[in-house]
């Protein structure tokens, strides 16, 4: 049985994991969703309606930036991507999170836990 | 036969009466549910549509579930204008809003100046005299501020678009008379200084309808559902 990340953590990692997507191009919210599950092998387990919520909060930070666009069946789909203070942003969250990491891998190295 | 449309439409409306969403958010989350069951039918050869969509739905959630993660994203920015442009409103009655000339010094060289709050002008428009005065006047722009409370229950939408219109005209009014109105040369101390009629709390007053008119404006505009204007480049 695959073993799911806490809560907490999914909701702590919710905007490095958006922006590291939205730094790969211009996106929409069931391939971000579809995205997220193949980037954590379906470990992060996003709810479907938890994402948009995340989306809009990031738009508001002035993070992300979208747009609304017909998609080839004529629908309205809106498109996420990165604005120049996300890749800010992202940069420093990647420190950040390296930084977690990199203490949690020497605290537990040889220790074997 | 299973009418994908016309299960999105009932899905919708259903939404549109248990949640506060907004019809753009509606919009988002309808191309989710399709996107969702078209790719699951292409990969997924034993599902059916109708389980497809199905399962698209359950993934979304039910609509207290959608509304509660829809809350945590926090307050929209036009609730945050509409509450600034209540905080200028009722500033505004605690604030300095005229600056008269002291009684009987006239008004070409007066010696002093008296200041009139925003509430004693608010009184003095409501009762002149002991009698009851301009109603109308004291009472339409409150009247017309509560009324801007009613949108943080319901829905965004253009229904309201006179009320909209309305803040706009009083708050830039206001504005447009406040840069109007020239200073007033008052002596001090035996030198000349200079005092502009209108005090603060006049500002604070007019500009209580601009956040108003803003926060109105933005929560309509960015709920409608979403228009897109067409390739100007591929219509030539």
């Amino acid at each position: 049985m695959k073993k799911q990340v806490s809560r907490e953590l999914v909701a702590a990692s919710s905007r490095p994991m958006v922006l590291s997507i939205l730094a790969g191009g211009e996106n929409y919210g069931y391939e971000i969703l579809k995205q997220v599950k193949l980037l954590s092998g379906g470990k992060l387990e996003w709810s479907d309606g938890m994402l948009y919520p995340v989306l809009h909060r990031l738009e508001r930070d002035g993070v992300i930036a979208s747009r609304w666009q017909l998609t080839e069946e004529g629908r309205r789909r809106k498109y996420y991507r990165l604005t120049g203070r996300g890749k800010r942003q992202l940069a420093a969250d990647r420190e950040n999170w390296r930084t977690v990491h990199g203490a949690l891998e020497a605290s537990w190295g040889g220790s074997h836990v | 036969m299973f009418d994908l449309d016309g299960e999105i439409r009932r899905w919708r409306e259903r939404q549109e009466r248990e949640t506060s969403l907004s019809p753009r958010e509606l919009d988002e989350l309808e191309d989710h549910l399709r996107a969702w069951t078209r790719l699951e039918l292409e990969v997924n050869a034993a599902l059916t549509p109708p389980r497809a969509f199905a399962l698209a739905r359950q993934a979304l959630g039910g609509a207290d579930a959608v509304s509660r993660e829809f809350a945590k994203a926090g307050k929209p920015r036009w609730r945050k204008l509409l509450l600034a442009g209540w905080a200028l409103f009722g500033a505004s009655f605690l604030l300095p809003a005229f600056y008269v000339p002291e009684a009987g010094l006239g008004l070409a060289r007066p010696l002093g100046i008296e200041p009139y709050y925003g509430y004693e002008v608010f009184w003095k428009l409501l009762v002149a005299d002991g009698e009851l005065g301009n109603v109308l006047a004291a009472l339409t722009p409150f009247v017309a501020m509560v009324l801007t409370l009613i949108p943080l229950r319901g829905k965004p939408g253009t229904r309201r678009r006179w009320l909209r219109y309305a803040l706009s005209v009083v708050g830039a009014g206001g504005v447009a008379l406040g840069f109007m109105v020239p200073p007033v040369a008052v002596s001090q101390a035996g030198a000349v200084a200079f005092m502009q009629h209108l005090g603060i709390g006049f500002w604070a007053w007019s500009l209580s309808f601009v956040c108003a008119a803003a926060a109105l404006w933005i929560r309509d505009h960015d709920g409608a559902s979403a228009t897109i204007l067409p390739d100007i480049g591929a219509l030539q």
